[in-house]
């Protein structure tokens, strides 16, 4: 490559290390650094200790998390690729190999069959005005473009090793490698996928029509050649597998080990079992004579992709322009539909409370689907899966797991609403001059602006709240269609007897208590955050902006647990109210009758209802004084 | 009573004063120029105007209203087209003007739009998001949806860039027709042409302190060195010390 490209890639690194290094005078991003190392180092930094120390034949008790295994002291528990190997029979390993190959194999000729590509090459504006211009050949700015992608597959394959390499560090090194090199590979082939259907639409005609059926006829041939010898090797490998008995892992490690002595599946999945070869080399010799295919697949493709006569000038720059646009927006542009597009939540005439305005917009922001729909939809999806399992043989282990995935997410959707739900002030700080000049008072624009995601979250718990109550009908109406009788509840008997009440009405009674409380503490989850960002902005993540780097990581690392901290603290006058309520039953000899369940909820609901009002008034105050020249157009 | 008072407007920020002491006084049915070299403190002042920053020091009415202390029904006559048009992402074209209607409580919010939309080119693009809008059609659709609630005082922000030869035409004939309908107008510009053809008073800004005011005319005859035929370009170069640039 050009030596001022190599120029351009240094200085541009450089740069961005400075602009770390300068934000590094703000005590904030110190703090955010300091505590985004920390966290580093006990989660990656220790492991590798460990396995430095390890590979130099030392060893020390205590807790280690990663590597494929889990640690305390002399016992450890495997998991990942690394524990299923250990328990395959000797020589399944090629079995696992072949069958790596075979994953590859059948996803690269579905992805070549995709339809769909991306535009090319992914240059930045400044960058494809700047080298277009310039007296640099097509090859040298494709490879640019291509070393562009270098830092992002350094740092997969440093994760990837991290968690499924092992052993000593010389292994780990070995791992990274081959990992890094696998990376490379994909990244290059995709670059050329997506050259290639470029290029095919770009010859158009029947050149196009030629290319695209050589290339659904040749991937559809191998798939189906692989598919016969597969099935051919299958009743083969089928006869091994059952020698092993009731042990499935065996089993499987049989099905595989004869599978892969199948020479038509051998052959075919050849090119795929070489590229994976090294990770599974058990010798530093077969490691490095598996190098040998994927280097040499890595360079035949950087020679592909750099000699592509594709013309990709025009939508390099077309995709640079949509995505300096998009910088501050959402980074996974969604699909503009054309369908839809009239579709809300639900009609907002043009007269009436303003804030319902602020609340209609929000949660178009989520969705278009209009609320009735997402009501007659959760209620017809709910019908259904209390109806249709009732009419299968379905277990009741079924029912309870469906019980429980309805059952838990109500408290955790309220608890998390701020951090799950964002369509709020934290959205809207980046539009702060139109929404500065709105005719609003501070605290009517944030009570607004919390409405959006408490009534998001709101919606969701009940739907887990349905999903419970349908585990629970379902359950009943099984036993009823099979003769049981329809009282037969997942919920022990004792339960039904101590609250004396039908269960129909008991989950209508649940219900009611249960929904206060979730919309307050929603409200308080999400006022918590919209007066956080009104206070410190650039503690928190505004829009839809990922933050990389250390010190932004600390940063939120920080932040998000001051203000786990405070709902926690939050929760206190609530918790003890209620717990007041039920202990004077408990004193009394009583027990808390489903009819109490509503009272008992709101009662817990009006404390953290007026914590919720107060931080709304608060944050309102400050929205009024807020001058997000100085706070929000400032940061970096 | 003036539609805007400024009194002693100061604007710090950091330490680096943007406004400085400005007074100043807007009546209805006016257009006023803001013009001034770069950092001159003209994006912050209309800022502050519109209400989106709060001033240091100093005291903002409008219509009778103090901005600060009277929010909403200061906010309820006024309208401001920032210099770039940041509008909503997930919405589209229709979505924002029923926003806006439902905002600023237009009755009438569905029909006026339909209009703006249409004397602004826009019509056909009722169901695009601002992703597929040109940056001069998000610049119209910013205009379109200051005027939708019939404001009595319009703060513009560099108007017309981005806009073709006949919006900027129509945008001119509009803010013509707002000011003769009793509205006050108040744009920023460098295209002191433009200024000079449709704005009644002119205001010079430099480095934050307000260096003439007045309608050209006035302005003429405070600076008697000038010829009594200068155009706005010589009085700005004159005002601003542009003149003594090499």
């Amino acid at each position: 490559m050009n030596r001022a490209l190599w120029e351009l890639q240094l200085r541009s690194l450089r740069g961005r290390l400075r602009r770390r290094l300068r934000l590094l005078r703000k005590p904030r991003y110190v703090i955010g650094l300091v505590a985004g190392l920390a966290w580093m180092a006990f989660w990656i930094g220790r492991p590798l200790g460990r396995a430095l120390r390890r590979s130099v034949g030392q060893g020390d008790a205590g807790v280690e998390v990663g590597n494929g295994i889990i640690r305390v002291g002399d016992k450890s528990v495997q998991f990942g690729p690394g524990a299923l190997l250990e328990k395959l029979p000797a020589g399944a390993l090629d079995g696992v190999h072949l069958l790596v190959a075979l994953i590859l194999a059948v996803a690269i000729c579905l992805w070549w069959l995709a339809p769909w590509h991306r535009p090319v090459l992914r240059l930045r504006e400044e960058e494809l005005s700047l080298l277009l211009a310039a007296p640099l050949s097509r090859r040298q700015i494709i490879q640019y473009a291509i070393l562009r992608h270098q830092p992002g597959i350094i740092f997969g394959s440093l994760i990837m090793s991290f968690f499924l390499g092992s052993g000593p560090l010389l292994h780990r090194a070995g791992f990274l490698f081959m990992a890094w090199l696998f990376l490379s590979l994909w990244d290059l082939h995709s670059t050329a996928r997506h050259l290639w259907h470029a290029r095919t639409r770009e010859v158009g005609g029947m050149t196009a029509l030629r290319r695209r059926i050589g290339l659904a006829g040749g991937t559809g041939l191998y798939l189906v050649a692989t598919g016969a010898a597969l099935y051919a090797a299958h009743a083969t490998a089928l006869a091994a597998a059952a020698g092993a008995g009731d042990d499935m892992l065996a089993s499987v490690g049989n099905y595989l080990t004869a599978l892969g002595s199948s020479l038509p599946v051998t052959i075919l999945l050849a090119p795929l079992w070489a590229m994976v070869a090294p990770f599974f080399a058990t010798t530093p010799m077969g490691y490095a004579f598996a190098l040998a295919a994927p280097l040499l697949a890595l360079v035949a493709h950087h020679e592909w992709v750099v000699r592509t006569p594709r013309l990709f000038e025009d939508a390099a720059l077309e995709q640079a322009r949509k995505r300096g646009r998009s910088k501050n927006k959402n980074r996974r542009q969604r699909r503009r539909w054309k369908l839809g597009r009239r579709r809300q939540p639900f009609p907002l005439p043009p007269v009436g409370l303003p804030e319902v305005a602020i609340v209609w917009k929000n949660l178009l922001q989520v969705s278009r689907l209009g609320l009735g729909t997402i009501v007659a939809l959760g209620l017809g999806g709910l019908l259904l899966v209390t109806i249709l399992p009732a009419f299968l043989p379905t277990p009741t282990k079924f029912y309870l797991m469906l019980a429980l995935a309805g059952a838990f997410p109500p408290a955790m959707v309220a608890l998390m609403c701020g951090v799950i739900y964002r369509h709020d002030l934290r959205v809207d700080l980046l539009h702060a001059d139109i929404l500065r000049a709105w005719p609003l008072s501070g605290s009517r624009l944030v009570a607004a602006e919390v409405a959006g995601p408490v009534i998001s979250a709101t919606l969701a718990a009940t739907l887990a709240l349905g999903v419970a109550a349908a585990a629970e009908t379902g359950h009943r109406l099984q036993a009823f269609l099979a003769g049981r009788g329809g009282g037969q509840s997942l919920l022990p008997a004792d339960f039904w007897t101590l609250i004396h009440a039908p269960a129909p009405l008991a989950m209508l009674l649940a219900a009611a208590g249960v929904l206060p409380l979730v919309v307050a503490l929603a409200a308080v989850s999400s006022a918590i955050q919209n007066l956080a960002v009104l206070l410190f902005p650039g503690w928190l993540r505004l829009g839809r902006q990922r933050r990389s780097g250390a010190a932004q990581f600390g940063q939120n690392l920080l932040a998000s647990a001051v203000l786990m901290l405070t709902l926690a603290i939050g929760l206190i006058p609530g918790l003890l109210l209620a717990g007041l309520v039920v202990g004077l039953h408990f004193f009394l000899g009583l027990s808390v009758s489903p009819w109490e369940w509503p009272l008992l909820g709101i009662l817990t609901a009006l404390p953290l209802a007026a914590e919720a009002a107060g931080l709304i008034l608060l944050a309102g105050r400050r929205w009024e004084r807020f001058d997000p020249s100085a706070q929000t157009l400032s940061e970096d | 009573m003036p539609m805007v008072q400024i009194d002693k407007l100061v604007k710090e920020y950091d330490g680096l004063l943007a406004v400085d002491n400005l007074d100043l006084e807007l009546e209805t049915g006016v257009v006023l120029g803001l013009v001034g070299p770069n950092g001159a403190g003209k994006t912050t002042t209309l800022r502050c105007l519109s209400g989106i920053i709060p001033p240091t020091s100093g005291r903002i009415l409008v219509d009778g209203n103090d901005l600060e202390k009277e929010r909403v029904p200061a906010r309820q006559v006024l309208a401001f087209v920032p210099d770039e048009p940041r509008l909503f992402e997930d919405l589209t074209v229709r979505d924002h003007l029923a926003v806006i209607a439902r905002l600023y409580g237009v009755a009438d919010g569905r029909q006026r739009g339909a209009e703006l939309l249409a004397r602004f080119d826009l019509s056909d693009r009722e169901d695009s998001y601002p992703s597929e809008l040109s940056r001069g059609m998000k610049q119209k659709l910013m205009i379109a949806l200051a005027l939708l609630h019939r404001p009595r005082l319009l703060i513009l922000d560099e108007p017309l860039t981005g806009l073709d030869p006949a919006a900027m035409r129509r945008m001119k004939r509009t803010l013509q027709e707002m000011a003769r309908e009793g509205m006050a107008v108040m744009v920023s510009s460098h295209m002191l042409h433009l200024v000079e053809e449709i704005c009644d008073d002119i205001l010079i800004l430099q480095k934050g302190r307000k260096i003439v005011e007045g309608s050209l005319a006035e302005i003429r005859a405070r600076l008697p060195e000038l010829d009594a035929s200068a155009d706005l370009e010589e009085i700005f170069m004159h005002a601003t010390g542009g003149d003594d640039l090499p």
